[in-house]
């Protein structure tokens, strides 16, 4: 298990691979599944994804430290971080607007998704200090981004396939997963994590 | 195949097509293909998924609730900001009650008990709320759509209880169960068959219309 003792490369290799967080935590499960198009979307979400955990982590970690822990007002954590991430992805989206008019982001799927808030609770549950925070958010945004850019092949696959009738489009992805998830539970028990 | 005809509001308003709206035509997990989180990570037994979609049941219904009640209020700017205000507040209250009357049902849900709030069930039909017209319509849709995903959950984990742990209630059943069904694996492809049996359902019901 990794505490606030382990080293932050550890701490990384853990989020990224051992707990990755799709296959081996089953959060963020709508947006990952509700990705439409090949590569190009897919890891451009996982990309929007990814900016939005690390810059959320930062904020989360500061609110925490100055504020909620302080004042001894912990239990306001899930209205807070709600809140800071509804601000995050609204600020991104004007940011998206205005330099990137070219990509549509599907900003239900990133405002409502629970990888950010799952990083941010995580952190501040194992009592991580700054740089074992941003360690942690940043293997599990890492984490992401590997597990989009492989189903994404994977499904690419898919579609040329001859699938049965009742299995395609969700189902088939389901079963796809699973398979994925037990490579995953291969990296368990490595590294003693 | 999804039923995507059928998203539009029902044309004669009485009570009970409101509650089947919500709770099959529209069912969240089938139909909408939203709120995968709690039902790949948490039906590994009955009682956790009893537990889960209570306490979805709750936010979902009386942040519908609130705020198709102050659906006039809500400038259309901050919306969304309201919207997950609104839900994580009934979120922190389940949280807590759940951690200070349940202990070890707090720590089996773990983390994703807190994560109900961005389950994008509740925030798909939330945001439709504040839209519509009528406090009864959202009543009606909220309780049928929390029913029809706490029938979806509670029926995923009553069968993975049964395969992957050979046990219900506490009482074994068979030796020799299927492990791998009891971890995250298992939750997937639990879910992707029922996926698929639906699916057949539709197809081969549609097949007999024509």
């Amino acid at each position: 298990m990794i505490s606030n003792q382990s080293h932050p490369v550890l701490i990384f290799f853990s989020a990224c691979f051992v707990n990755n967080i799709v296959f081996a935590q089953a959060i963020g499960l709508c947006a990952f599944f509700n990705v439409h198009g090949g590569f190009k979307a897919s890891f451009l979400q996982g990309l929007a994804i990814m900016v939005i955990n690390i810059a959320a982590s930062i904020v989360f970690w500061m609110f925490n430290a100055y504020i909620l822990a302080p004042y001894n007002i912990a239990y306001l954590d899930i209205v807070s971080f709600v809140l800071i991430i509804v601000l995050l992805v609204q600020a991104a989206g004007l940011f998206a607007e205005k330099f990137l008019p070219l990509y549509r982001f599907d900003l239900f799927f990133i405002s409502a998704n629970c990888i950010i808030l799952a990083s941010g609770l995580l952190n501040t549950g194992y009592g991580f200090n700054f740089v074992n925070s941003m360690a942690h958010s940043t293997g599990i945004a890492f984490g992401y981004v590997l597990a989009i850019i492989l189903f994404s092949g994977l499904r690419e696959k898919i579609e040329i396939a001859p699938v049965p009738e009742a299995l395609k489009g969700y189902p088939v992805s389901f079963v796809l997963a699973g398979l994925m998830s037990m490579v995953f539970l291969g990296f368990r028990g490595l590294l003693g994590l | 195949m999804r039923q995507t005809s059928n998203m539009e509001k029902p044309s004669e308003k009485s009570v009970f097509s409101m509650f089947l709206m919500g709770f099959w035509k529209r069912n969240p997990v089938f139909v909408l293909m939203v709120g995968f989180c709690p039902l790949v990570a948490i039906t590994v037994t009955t009682a956790n998924s009893i537990c889960i979609a209570l306490v979805v049941s709750f936010v979902l219904v009386s942040s519908g609730i609130t705020l198709s009640l102050l659906r006039k209020v809500i400038p259309e700017e901050i919306k969304m900001a309201v919207l997950m205000l609104v839900a994580s507040v009934f979120t922190t209250i389940a949280a807590l009650f759940i951690r200070a009357g349940f202990p070890q049902l707090s720590t089996a849900l773990g983390i994703y008990l807190p994560l109900v709030v961005m389950n994008c069930i509740i925030l798909d039909r939330i945001s439709g709320y504040t839209r519509n017209d009528s406090v009864l319509f959202s009543l009606l849709d909220s309780i049928g759509s929390s029913a029809g995903f706490s029938l979806v959950l509670v029926f995923t984990g009553f069968l993975r209880e049964i395969t992957g742990t050979g046990k219900l209630a506490e009482i074994q059943l068979f030796d020799k169960p299927v492990n791998v069904i009891a971890l995250y694996p298992g939750g997937f492809l639990t879910v992707g068959v029922l996926l698929a049996l639906i699916n057949w359902f539709v197809l081969e019901k549609g097949g007999k219309e024509q």
